[in-house]
């Protein structure tokens, strides 16, 4: 296992020439042994992975950081090990080792959600409403833990009490972005963490690209739920469509910034997101009848004010002003309203003195 | 022969008396001055020389030693030029008059002999009436300075001449006799009337609270949208000050050499906007002689920072200490000096570093971005502003909003009309208040936006209720109610307290916030003219709750 770990944490080989060397050799113990000079000559292997398997074995500290791993709680699961996920097996580049905290998606479904870290409330609204709805109907729902769209739907797939799994640049020993702290303790607990680097690995902008393959390759379908034109989102599409998988875009409003890269994909083929049962149904989920009658009686609920200041709200932010401004009412009157709605749940001040609404129904 | 003159110097807001002493001596001809002279003091030989051979003096070669006393006091200033001047005269026995006895001497003289304005007179004279002289001979140009001093002669003079001819009995110098004696006229018209600023009711609302209570008011907004115009109107919806409040500002004004602002400023309430580049000494006072600040110079008024996040933050810090005790003390190894700042903080910032967050079409800075733009003002700044508001851009429709309904060619005369408007009230405004918006809004166009007349005269209801309130409790706005107190002077219904217990929770306020938003939510009632802060009062201020109060929480 301790030369697993090492194989594993291996920097400056990629994944493919890890496989290329098992191929030739038959474990990593092996490989750890055997002399460079051997390596060199009998299987032509390049020199740079040669240098780069000499300075690894000589890393005085390697054998420290695998006792680490395991008081951590980070297990190891490689590609020839029973737990290794089945999706990973068929892509084109699979990881070698994956750290994991918590465990990884074994459910018959999974489903990724990907998009802007800086998305609108809308976006966020839509990936936290597919989240609950693939949580309810116990589908894995695996994206990044970045904020914005995957913080939103990890946090709907929990709250639904679904399992959720991220797959991390960094290190799995660390939380980036050091936000969404809550998400990365409940997820260790309904779902799980995993990275394809070893633990302590810092948050280097060339490793997130690299793990959108992983992102990609543990889910069946991939939906991007908002993107900008230049995304990494699209990289995450791009290797979900390499990798055979179905990718969803979400439609957005065509003079949006944030709806460009979602926009691009459609018209490059992908299918379209637009109904939650449409896209259960090509899921082949059988989906669990709703319950309908709730958004009635919130809306018998509300007072005539409160009613009229909902309608003008949408998941653009309103400023206040504006609101009073659509509304007609009286400020006093508007920010009772409001806070009513708060109160609610119906209604979020998303930014100072601007609000939107919380829910897509 | 010796000779001894009365002047004063300025330490700090007070002055002290000197004794300008000379004595003329045989021996190597020399000029000497003694008792910590700064180089502009020690300058004043020079001019002193000049001037005296200019008026025909012929000073035969001698040893003069000039001393100021009490000689441990630094000096400073270029008020000792007449006094010594004076005193070297008469030390050469070439002037000897029974009226250099109780009169007091300041004045910058020039080579020619005139005598120019200096700074810090109006504390001078206050001192010289407390210390019983009966005279003071200043310039002509610091002579409505002096004369705000009630209980002295004040003499202006134009040369030193003029005072040699009258100490001889050979002239007259005229006593001033003060047209008005007060320096500021009530009801000034303010320069930026809100009647100017379009849309924008929240922000408006904003204003008046933070005037009705003298809260700290912080705005955030792209650029444009009318935060510069806001605090510039602040001003002019205080209710002018009184008298005593004159005077500590006139003082402050004085010993800054900065008099004449004051009076051309026409506004009620002094207005200041230094910019972001200032150094900390600038604003808060200080130097080595210390000298007041900005802070101190929006004493009672309004000091406006805008472009927040663009000033230094050491620069910032240092202002959390005179907000809290409203005067500034600065400890130097000469004394310590206390200046007056009871001023009333407004801010401006953009939210983002381009300004239009949450905009998400026009904004592009990613959130580590805005965090960072947010995080260039501390969180115990932040806290210390009870109000905080988003201000949007304006949008078309809402920039011409006022005007429709009217014919196109009313528009172009709607601005001039409300201005003359306004202009033409201010007597009235504050007898007739309850019957003049309406009346406004028949005269002026469809839709105009409130004047600040009538905003003041809601402001000033405000202000009379705080003050019965808090008759002798030391302090007079609800921004001032200490912690504990305001259970008592703060009666909540118990919607409203049930409301502030939530939020309290949900938002994760801090104590500070906790007690700011009951002081602002006692504002909001005052101006309902409540009792007891009811539920809408409490929505309403926790609309205006600070940013580091959850602001950013929803950030995506």
């Amino acid at each position: 296992m301790k030369y697993r770990y090492w194989f594993a944490a291996l920097t400056g080989v990629s994944s493919r020439e890890k496989l290329e060397l098992l191929k030739i050799y038959k474990s990593p113990e092996e490989i750890f042994w055997i002399p460079e000079y051997r390596l060199e000559k009998e299987h032509r292997i390049p020199e740079k992975t040669v240098r780069a398997l000499q300075a690894a074995k000589r890393d005085p500290g390697w054998e420290a950081s695998y006792l680490q791993m395991a008081e951590q709680g980070v297990e190891l699961v490689c590609i020839d090990q029973p737990g290794y996920p089945s999706r990973l097996l068929h892509i084109y580049d699979p990881p070698y080792g994956l750290f994991v905290k918590g465990t990884l998606p074994a459910g018959e479904h999974a489903v990724a959600i990907v998009g802007a870290r800086g998305c609108s409330v809308y976006g966020q609204a839509v990936a936290k409403r597919l989240g609950q709805l693939l949580g309810e109907h116990g589908v894995d729902v695996v994206s990044g833990l970045a904020c914005g769209i995957d913080g939103a739907a990890h946090r709907g797939a929990l709250e639904a009490g679904g399992g959720t799994w991220g797959v991390l640049g960094c290190g799995v020993d660390i939380c980036y972005p050091r936000q969404n702290r809550d998400l990365y303790r409940a997820m260790e607990q309904r779902g799980g963490l995993c990275s394809e680097s070893p633990p302590g690995t810092q948050p280097l902008p060339y490793l997130f690209p690299r793990r959108n393959r992983i992102i990609s390759g543990l889910a069946d379908a991939v939906v991007v739920v908002e993107a900008r034109e230049k995304s990494g989102s699209l990289i995450t599409a791009d290797c979900a469509l390499e990798q055979g998988k179905t990718v969803y875009a979400v439609p957005g409003r065509i003079s949006d910034d944030l709806s460009r890269g979602c926009l691009w994909l459609l018209s490059q083929g992908a299918c379209v997101y637009y109904s939650e049962e449409e896209f259960l149904r090509e899921l082949g989920i059988a989906s669990v009848p709703k319950n309908g009658k709730n958004k009635k009686l919130i809306q018998n609920a509300l007072e005539k004010n409160e009613r009229l200041v909902y309608s003008v709200l949408d998941f653009s932010p309103l400023h206040l002003d504006q609101i009073i401004g659509q509304t007609g009412l009286e400020f006093q009157q508007a920010v009772v309203a409001l806070f009513r709605l708060q109160c609610l749940g119906l209604v979020k001040e998303i930014s100072k003195n601007q609000y939107s609404r919380t829910r897509l129904s | 022969m010796y000779s001894i003159i009365n002047t004063a110097v300025i330490r700090g807001m007070n002055s002290v008396i000197v004794q300008v002493e000379a004595d003329v001596c045989d021996g190597l001809p020399a000029f000497e001055m003694v008792g910590v002279p700064a180089s502009e003091v020690r300058e004043a030989k020079e001019r002193v020389r000049a001037a005296l051979r200019c008026l025909g003096y012929r000073l035969p070669p001698k040893k003069v030693t000039v001393n100021l006393c009490p000689a441990d006091i630094p000096k400073r200033g270029t008020g000792f030029d007449l006094p010594i001047a004076l005193a070297v005269l008469a030390a050469y026995g070439l002037l000897e008059s029974p009226r250099l006895a109780g009169t007091l001497f300041a004045g910058e003289i020039t080579l020619r002999g005139r005598l120019q304005g200096i700074r810090g007179i109006l504390p001078m004279a206050l001192e010289a009436q407390r210390a019983g002289f009966l005279r003071m001979v200043v310039p002509a140009d610091n002579v409505q300075e002096a004369g705000l001093a009630q209980k002295i002669t004040v003499l202006p003079a134009e040369e030193l001449g003029q005072v040699l001819g009258w100490l001889k009995g050979e002239g007259s110098l005229s006593p001033w006799q003060g047209e008005a004696r007060t320096i500021i006229e009530e009801n000034a018209r303010p320069e930026t009337d809100f009647a100017e600023l379009k849309g924008q009711k929240l922000l408006r609302k904003a204003c008046e609270v933070a005037a009705a209570g003298r809260h700290n008011l912080l705005m955030s907004g792209p650029p444009g949208s009318g935060k510069t115009m806001a605090a510039r109107a602040i001003a002019g919806i205080l209710p002018g000050l009184g008298e005593e409040e004159q005077m500590e500002l006139a003082g402050i004004y004085s010993v800054s050499g900065m008099f004449g602002q004051l009076k051309q400023g026409g506004s009620c309430r002094p207005f200041r906007s230094p910019h972001y580049s200032i150094t900390r000494t600038a604003l808060i006072g200080g130097g080595k002689i210390p000298q007041p600040g900005e802070i101190s110079l929006a004493h009672k008024g309004v000091l406006f920072l805008d472009e927040l996040t663009e000033f230094q933050r050491p620069v910032l810090e240092q202002l959390r200490q005179p907000l809290e005790e409203r005067e500034v003390r600065l400890v130097r190894l000469g004394g310590t000096y206390t200046y007056p700042a009871d001023f009333m903080l407004v801010a401006a910032m953009n939210p983002c570093s381009c300004g239009y967050y949450p905009d998400r079409n026009r904004c592009s800075c990613s959130p580590t971005q805005i965090r960072q733009h947010l995080q260039k003002v501390s969180r115990p700044f932040l806290d210390r502003m009870d109000l905080t508001v988003e201000v949007p851009r304006l949008s078309v429709e809402e920039l011409t909003h006022s005007y429709t309904g009217e014919a196109p060619g009313r528009k172009q005369a709607m601005p001039e009309e409300a201005s003359c408007a306004v202009g033409a009230m201010p007597e009235e405004a504050s007898c007739a208040v309850g019957a003049m918006p309406e009346e406004a809004s028949c005269t002026v166009g469809a839709m105009p936006e409130e004047a600040s007349c009538t905003i003041r005269a809601r402001v000033e209801v405000a202000h009379r209720l705080q003050r019965d309130r808090y008759q002798g409790e030391g302090f007079l706005y609800n921004s001032r109610v200490p912690s504990g107190l305001l259970e008592q002077y703060c009666p909540m219904e118990p919607k409203a307290r049930r409301l502030l217990g939530l939020s309290y929770d949900s938002l994760g306020l801090t104590a500070r916030s906790y007690h700011r938003l009951i002081r602002v939510a006692r504002t909001v009632a005052d101006l309902a003219r409540s009792e007891t802060i009811g539920e809408e009062h409490m929505m309403e201020a926790l609309l205006y709750r600070s940013m580091g109060d959850g602001l950013w929480r929803g950030l995506p």
